[in-house]
């Protein structure tokens, strides 16, 4: 049982490191930014008041 | 430029960031008057604009940030200066910025008032009348705008700024979808443009092309 849920554990770590190189190596290939950022206006908008900072909306478009 | 680590720790440290899929969010697109790709919109912490930005070399781009963020180069502060200095290339930034934040009637007044502090015909003219033009194509309204066209090619003749103007004649009709007037506008760019860059010219055959032969209309899938 307990080698069965370390199985399961490393499986899902294996998971989201390749997820999350997916997603790195895909940023790099396509400029896509890595700087941390927001996909929602709303919740942008509201950290942009707490913070006191002025917000950048980066309109793209996929092709 | 986003994967600069200048620029990556300005946005973890200074300001908010957030992507939207314009062509997604087509209502957030048309409330900022998106009219094209990539456009950063920079808001102040109570969602006022402060200014546009476009990419640039991430140096170039975190200086004007700052500046921006200082109030240096915004539309408030070119109102201010040329205020106290009206100056034409002032007012011509002024409607820049008012033509890219989808202010037409404003960016019409100061495009106005750049041609009405010089010489209808000098460079500065030419580039507001060619904005003007631009405006009216956008905005589909295709009579002004190849009345303005043709009035520029007309007014600048013998000047580089003509082949722009007769390129968009074309254009214009294209959208219009007046294919006859349209073929020949981009003929006419041809005839008078027989050493323009190769590409524009493969481009501007291919569109004649279309327009003469414009592929079947495809069949509805059978369901």
């Amino acid at each position: 049982m307990r080698r069965s849920n370390l199985i399961l554990a490393l499986a899902i770590l294996l998971v989201l490191v390749t997820a999350a190189l997916a997603q790195e190596s895909v940023e790099k290939m396509t400029g896509k930014p890595m700087a941390p950022h927001y996909t929602n206006l709303a919740d942008a908008k509201a950290a942009s008041l707490a913070k006191q900072r002025p917000l950048l909306i980066d309109f793209y478009a996929v092709w | 430029m986003f994967v600069d680590p200048k620029v990556i720790d300005y946005f973890t440290n200074e300001m908010v960031l957030v992507k939207i899929d314009a062509e997604k969010d087509t209502v957030l697109s048309k409330e900022f008057h998106i009219i094209g790709y990539p456009t950063l919109v920079m808001l102040d912490k109570n969602g006022k604009e402060i200014d546009r930005m476009f990419y640039s070399p991430p140096d170039e781009f975190l200086k004007q940030a700052k500046d921006y963020m200082a109030g240096i180069g915004t539309l408030d502060d070119l109102l201010k200066k040329v205020a106290v200095n009206p100056n034409r290339d002032t007012m011509f930034q002024i409607a820049d910025k008012y033509k890219y934040r989808g202010g037409d009637a404003d960016a019409e007044k100061w495009y106005g008032k750049v041609i009405a502090a010089g010489n209808p015909t000098d460079s500065l003219s030419g580039e507001s009348r060619m904005a003007l033009a631009d405006m009216y194509r956008r905005n589909k309204d295709y009579n002004k705008a190849v009345t303005a066209f043709k009035a520029i090619a007309t007014d600048f003749a013998g000047k580089p700024i003509v082949a722009d103007a007769e390129y968009y004649i074309g254009d214009t009709y294209r959208r219009a979808k007046d294919t006859a007037n349209a073929i020949s506008a981009y003929e006419t760019w041809l005839q008078h443009n027989p050493t323009a860059d190769t590409s524009d010219v493969a481009y501007v055959k291919k569109v004649i092309e279309k327009l003469k032969n414009p592929p079947p209309p495809k069949a509805e899938e059978k369901k």
